[in-house]
């Protein structure tokens, strides 16, 4: 038996669709075999998995919201040819930024609306996100410094910033010396709809990923942002201004990513502490590229992985089994995916 | 062609016949899967983790305490994370636990689902899930939750703490009578709690200082000296400060991080250690003096007791250390000093014990009564806080306690 | 103020080796041309099973050469998806790290006794030799300084490293050259990533004592930096990995002889310190540029 390669000549529509599938089922057969090895049956395993999901549905779209934003985030900075590794700084930033409104400004307005209040919160902790990618990007349009190294390093003293705050000079006067902020006046929490833990956030999560799309595909920034992302010397010889694009997309991303941290501090944990940093910008990564930088995608991948997250903590509760077999199969599904991603280029045949 | 889907369907089936082959605990996995609603002969019992059970330390604990449920009655099923008991009324009880909830939203998750699910009675285990804890307590009116380590409670919503300041104390005693004077704390954050521990550590070591004649060491300012590792847990920054303290001529090492790598690694550099949280003699750290440790296992009875005989009742607190009735909770584990010191830390142990009980049964602040933090206590910049004759309380130990005492070489935020 | 003591240099230098081993890996990774960002979660899964293999045949070389071939052979994962299978590098590199974390604490869950945690047993471990002062370090810190030697002499002085530097600036000449790039490829990303793993096994079987979750702590990030801080030169390496290790030791150290700065601020420092290095580095690399130009691209013979 023979292989041989060949470059497809055109991509075939129905493998670009069913490619990406079959990554999803290899993925999901490969973590059968782990799950298997950990003394467990997998089929039961991935039912109690989808049950716990299905039953849990607007946890799932709680877990969904920041997903969206950081996937969208790191998408769109990727878009300009920027790794932003740094969705988790820009998060932790975001939420201080909401935090610190929402902690010192009814003190000198007591009377502020609250509707301006939660504006206010999005606005800082969105203003900070996009400040917090300042120093990346400075130093990798100016200076070329490796901006994956750079945004990673960000999201450490992020964390440790975040952490001295509340540890230190924000910490609850109330709180008999714990960790962490006083809780928000109820004012600066932010809508939950019905019974559920989902707020204002989805809001957010839903209409960004319409408006980055609309903005990619028919404006004529969007249209220059595909050039630079594609071939800066390209944009160059076009007269785009690589600079300029760059600043304004990574603003956009990490002031996305901010929002983020916004919604988890003003819709679920209402003060600032240690819960905030639970690792979504890293999940963003995975969200963004199971989602091929598409904006509509990242909404979808997000909602699978949140499900799966979900569905994880039930395979601990009722299984005993460790829930980081969840954190396996996302970064399974997202390898094989990728590796599918050779079938749309290329033709394997069998002599 | 029919190569290429004869190779394919093999691999498939291959993958398919390995994964549906029965597990072993596939048969239990079935039963593992709760009542979802309360039959009224089964009460549901759950605990929220923030480690794993094999983190040696304070999950460790807490995990050791939820085994001691066992002892209510017969252990009628066994499954990987519960176990249901039969009392001797004849009803069950299912006792669940998850670990590595974590403190944050996921840890949210995971109590509001076992509320849901119709568990009874869920104890959170950990400081940053108290609002979860609180939220999910207002939310479901009918369960009873118990929280470790906050400050926050409700009508239907107890939190609990061991003392153990108590255990500190007497092992900081058992250092100095043996004449540690230069002692490293490998610190973990910042709070009340654990400023608390040190403080009550480092005024053991003076006292068992003065005790032995070495007074000139006792008042220096330096008796005990902090790094904070900003993290409860964090092996490589524990292994990493016990090896600078031993490499710099610290002659004690005082774990308190969650887990014992500090406390091995000292050991392994030839210096004697002070154990937390479990007896880290169990656990490689061989040469340690003693483990000040944390004893959930009476509270965590007492408490589903009385869930079961109806006299359960929220807004409590519950804080008790080495007089604790009717067991202690505040623990002092793997003895390894001559016999003669043991006998006169136990001795003081006992002595503390003793007024904590005349304290609870007088329903007098126990703070106050049991003679650990009583004046003249000075700070580190010397200044006197508490004069001769007085003594701090409960409410001051566990809100306000930000400082060191003299003595303590480090800072607090 | 006995800051600059003969014992922070130690520390330091066990500190530098797991960050040595990275490195190292890296760095001959990416001289052929193949970026692997995975370092950070070939060095996890190198640490638990290293460490499970040494605490059950009670052998702590058993156990190295078990993070070795681990590590090998994810490097051959990696190689297949991205020199075979043409997927974008860097993305790769990412997914590997998230799946091999998550796996990494999955299987530290699973590999005790019983199918217990591995957290908290005490496995064999690596002591020191009996040298004097600075030199008594373990072996396998003698080791990694003769590998770096070694590589330094493969890459600038002999035949195959000179076909190496080839490959990693202009494949295509190479390739017209008669080198196979392919195999080249493959055979140093795996040899890398086989590295990475005993860098990853350094910290529970000589480091810390014994396996915990998230041990590697960055490490591999961090190694990653120091390849570009050390312009792909395995000697300079060895200063750049001193100086990170001696930071982070120097910061524990400060607040010990009672500084005043805040210690979450303090723990900042090695980040922080990172990214200044990085971009001076970077700016050097403007003038005289010492990364492999082939870096991270695909490589197709048409």
């Amino acid at each position: 038996m023979k292989i041989r390669i060949e470059r497809r000549l055109q991509p075939s529509k129905m493998v670009s669709w069913l490619a990406p599938i079959t990554g999803v089922f290899v993925a999901f057969l490969i973590g059968a075999l782990v799950i298997r090895i950990a003394g467990a049956n997998p089929i039961v395993t991935y039912l109690v998995m989808l049950k716990g999901a299905s039953e849990n549905i607007a946890e799932v779209v709680v877990k969904a919201i920041p997903l969206i934003l950081c996937g969208l985030a790191v998408a769109l900075a990727a878009k300009v040819g920027f790794w932003n590794i740094g969705a988790e700084g820009q998060l932790v930033l975001g939420g201080m930024g909401a935090a610190g409104v929402a902690l010192f400004l009814p003190n000198l307005w007591p009377s502020i609306p609250g509707w301006l209040l939660i504006f206010l919160m999005v606005l800082g902790g969105a203003t900070c996100g996009a400040l917090w990618v300042l120093a990346p990007t400075v130093l990798k349009v100016s200076l070329r410094v490796n901006e994956i190294l750079t945004t990673l390093m960000t999201n450490y003293i992020a964390i440790l910033l975040v952490r001295y705050l509340y540890f230190g000079p924000w910490r609850d006067p109330e709180g008999r010396g714990f960790p962490g902020t006083a809780l928000f006046i109820p004012e600066a929490w932010f809508p939950r709809f019905g019974n559920t833990r989902i707020h204002l956030g989805l809001a957010f999560a839903l209409i960004l990923p319409a408006i980055i799309w609309f903005i990619l595909s028919y404006t004529k920034w969007g249209y220059q942002t595909k050039i630079v992302g594609e071939s800066q010397r390209t944009a160059k010889y076009a007269g785009i201004s690589v600079v300029r694009i760059t600043f304004v997309a990574m603003f956009l991303s990490g002031g996305i990513a901010a929002l983020a941290g916004v919604g988890e501090v003003g819709g679920i944990l209402h003060r600032l502490h240690q819960g905030l940093a639970v690792g979504y910008g890293y999940t963003g990564l995975i969200v963004a590229w199971l989602a091929n930088l598409n904006p509509w995608g990242v909404m979808v991948a997000s909602f699978f992985l949140g499900g799966l997250l979900v569905g994880g903590d039930q395979v601990q509760i009722t299984m005993g089994l460790s829930a980081s077999v969840g954190l396996v199969i996302q970064g399974l599904v997202l390898l094989c995916v990728l590796s599918s991603q050779f079938l749309v280029r290329y033709r394997i045949r069998w002599r | 062609m029919s190569r290429k889907w004869l190779l394919i369907s093999t691999l498939v089936l291959f993958v398919l016949v390995a994964c549906a082959t029965p597990a072993v605990v596939e048969k239990k996995v079935v039963t593992a899967t709760p009542a979802p609603t309360p039959e009224p002969e089964r009460v549901n019992v759950a605990f929220v983790l923030l480690w794993e059970c094999a983190d040696n330390g304070w999950t460790a604990a807490h995990c050791r305490g939820i085994q001691e449920l066992r002892s209510l009655g017969k252990v009628v099923a066994e499954m990987p994370n519960s176990f249901d008991v039969q009392v001797p009324d004849g009803r069950i009880v299912h006792v669940a636990w998850v670990e590595k909830a974590g403190d944050g939203p996921d840890s949210g998750r995971i109590i509001r689902d076992f509320a849901v699910k119709g568990y009874n009675l869920i104890f959170a285990t950990t400081f940053g899930q108290m609002d979860f804890a609180l939220e999910t307590a207002t939310e479901f009116p009918a369960v009873a939750m118990e929280h470790c380590s906050g400050f926050k409670t409700r009508e239907n919503m107890n939190w609990y703490m061991t003392r153990n300041e108590h255990s500190s104390y007497v092992s900081g005693y058992t250092a100095g009578l043996l004449g540690y004077h230069n002692i490293g704390i490998v610190a973990t954050n910042p709070i009340p709690e654990v400023i608390r521990d040190i403080n009550a550590f480092t005024l053991g070591v003076q006292k068992g200082l003065r005790e032995s004649g070495r007074s000139d060491w006792a008042s220096a300012s330096d008796v005990t000296t902090v790094v904070w590792l900003n993290s409860w847990r964090d092996a490589e920054g524990e292994a990493t400060v016990a090896q600078q303290f031993a490499k710099g001529g610290f002659d004690l090492i005082r774990q308190m991080a969650d887990t014992p790598d500090s406390s091995i690694t000292a050991c392994k550099a030839g210096v004697k250690a002070v154990g937390y949280g479990m007896n880290v003699a169990n656990y490689g750290a061989d040469c340690a003096l003693v483990s000040s440790t944390w004893l959930w296992g009476p509270y965590y009875r007492r408490q589903v007791q009385a869930f079961l005989a109806g006299t359960w009742k929220g807004g409590q607190t519950h804080y008790g250390g080495l007089g604790d009735a009717p067991q202690s909770m505040a623990g002092l584990e793997g003895w390894n000093v001559p016999p003669e010191v043991k006998e006169k830390a136990l001795a003081v142990a006992e002595e503390i014990a003793k007024k904590e009980r005349s304290a609870v049964v007088k329903g007098l602040d126990v703070a106050s009564q049991d003679g650990i933090f009583s004046g003249p206590i000075y700070n580190q910049a010397g200044e006197l806080i508490l004069p001769e004759g007085k003594n701090l309380d409960d409410e001051y130990l566990l809100a306000k306690m930000t400082w060191f005492v003299k003595g303590v070489k480090g800072q607090t935020p | 103020m006995e800051i600059l003591t003969l014992s922070l240099v130690m520390i330091a230098v066990r500190a530098a080796v797991p960050l040595l081993y990275a490195t190292l890996g890296e760095l001959l990774t990416e001289r052929s041309g193949v970026l692997n960002l995975g370092v950070e979660g070939v060095m996890a899964i190198g640490a638990v099973v290293g460490f499970a293999v040494a605490y059950y045949t009670d052998s702590v070389w058993l156990g190295l050469g078990a993070a070795l071939l681990i590590g090998a052979s994810l490097g051959l994962v990696h190689s297949l998806l991205v020199v075979t299978l043409q997927s974008n590098p860097v993305v790769v590199g990412l997914a590997m790290v998230i799946t091999c974390e998550g796996l990494a604490s999955f299987l530290g869950q699973r590999l005790g006794p019983a199918g217990k945690s591995l957290v908290g047993l005490q496995g064999p471990q690596l002591g020191p030799l009996k040298f004097p002062g600075i030199l008594s370090q373990d072996l396998l810190t003698y080791l990694c300084f003769l590998l770096i030697v070694v590589a330094w002499v493969y890459i600038y002085k002999t035949r195959p490293g000179l076909e190496l530097r080839a490959i990693g600036e202009k494949p295509n000449s190479a390739d017209s050259s008669g080198i196979n790039i392919f195999r080249a490829r493959y055979i140093h990303t795996i040899i890398g990533a086989g590295l990475m793993g005993v860098g990853g096994s350094y910290l529970p079987l000589v480091f810390s004592p014994g396996w915990s979750e998230g041990m590697t702590g960055g490490r591999g990030w961090i190694a990653i930096g120091l390849v570009i801080v050390s312009r792909w030169n395995p000697l300079l390496a060895i200063l750049g990995a001193m100086l990170f290790g001696g930071i982070n030791a120097f910061q524990y150290k400060l607040q010990a002889v009672g500084t005043t700065i805040p210690s979450a601020l303090l723990r900042m420092l090695p980040y922080a310190t990172a990214i200044v290095v990085l971009a001076i580095v970077t700016l050097r690399e403007r003038q005289q540029r010492a990364e492999p130009a082939a870096l991270g691209q695909v490589y197709t013979r048409e």
